[in-house]
């Protein structure tokens, strides 16, 4: 068996593409706009503060599949690391906004029960495109399709493997 | 439109009249919102008579033919998102996906199903439709993580099943870690 192997974030990398995806979004949207005599000048000074940050996070973005925890670590100024235990992940959520779809990308984001599961931040839009642990939820953005229902798969063998002592459903 | 089949559609299919229900449930507003427009526009014409009279007919025709091409769309989309919807109660999980444009899948294994419960709406009553909802312990979930439309029989048969299986995996799980304890 390759169990041996530590599966992270250099097997199922967050794609280039997805540094580019707010620049590109942005350059559409005027190009459709102009289309109506109309142009967003302000929205194009966005571009430097996407390309500096989007790589910077990206390259402080790391997670690896142990046996008993997913660990992520992430943080550009400040650094953060969590072990998420694969017993206690609620649900597994794999989703593609329109320009993942377009572009063959995808979403994964896998939930637990911390934090009162979620209930003080409703997911918004702004908040899919954080990368890694915030509240209870690792969000991980921008991976190709394949990667993300592989790494899908693995997490779902990892959650099987490691079930909680006690049930967590009052049924 | 290919339909997204899975053994569970098979056997808890998605009624088609849930088509009809969504196109109408869009529709409503839009029709509403249009009526109140018009029977103001009509009633201050009916004052000021004469020219601004006479373009009423012309604006009606044109308000309905936008709701019929309106509706047509939408019942057309209702058809996509049906075919498209895809759910299955596997060995460990639920998996439900939606959506034909934007796909959105949650997977929740069974263990951590907290809640079941099945509902309907004015419009589903009218249709006799239910709606299946279940959530794990998170907020999102309880969002996302349901079957919508099926008929009563479709209902009571995936209720019954999901809260079979996930008694079933419990009481695996127990008696697993209860047989690991005795022998430590």
């Amino acid at each position: 068996m390759e169990n041996n192997k530590l599966i992270t974030e250099k097997d199922y990398p967050i794609a280039t593409l997805w540094i580019f995806k707010a620049p590109i979004i942005i350059i559409l949207m005027n190009v459709v706009a102009l289309f109506f005599g109309r142009y967003f000048p302000v929205l194009v000074l966005a571009f430097p503060v996407y390309l500096i940050a989007n790589p910077l996070i990206r390259g402080n973005f790391h997670y690896s599949l142990g046996e008993k925890f997913l660990l992520v670590k992430q943080g550009v100024i400040s650094k953060k690391q969590r072990n998420l235990p694969y017993g206690v992940i609620q649900n597994v959520f794999l989703r593609q906004d329109l320009f993942e779809r377009i572009f063959g990308l995808a979403t994964l984001r896998i939930e637990n029960a911390a934090q009162a599961g979620g209930a003080r931040n409703v997911p918004t839009q702004q908040e899919q495109e954080n990368v890694g642990a915030s509240g209870n939820k690792v969000n991980i953005p921008g991976l190709k399709k394949q990667d993300a229902e592989e790494l899908r798969n693995l997490i779902l063998k990892k959650i099987k493997e490691n079930p909680l002592e006690d049930s967590q459903s009052g049924l | 439109m290919k339909i997204a089949m899975s053994k569970t559609r098979e056997q808890f299919p998605l009624s088609e009249k849930k088509i009809m229900k969504k196109t109408i449930k869009v529709n409503l507003a839009l029709d509403i919102m249009l009526l109140v427009v018009w029977v103001i526009m009509a009633v201050s014409m009916g004052f000021s008579g004469g020219v601004s009279a006479g373009i009423l007919v012309p604006v009606t025709m044109a308000i309905l033919a936008f709701l019929f091409l309106f509706f047509l769309a939408t019942y057309v989309y209702q058809k996509w998102y049906w075919s498209v919807y895809f759910y299955d109660l596997t060995d460990d999980f639920i998996i439900i996906k939606k959506h034909p444009i934007t796909p959105k899948e949650i997977t929740i294994p069974y263990e951590r199903v907290q809640d079941i419960y099945v509902d309907q709406d004015l419009l589903d009553r009218f249709f006799g439709l239910y709606d299946v909802h279940l959530s794990s312990a998170t907020i999102a979930s309880g969002m996302e993580a349901h079957i919508d439309g099926v008929e009563k029989q479709a209902a009571d048969g995936l209720r019954k099943a999901l809260l079979e299986t996930v008694q079933r995996r419990i009481s695996k799980n127990r008696n697993q870690n209860l047989n690991s304890n005795s022998t430590n």
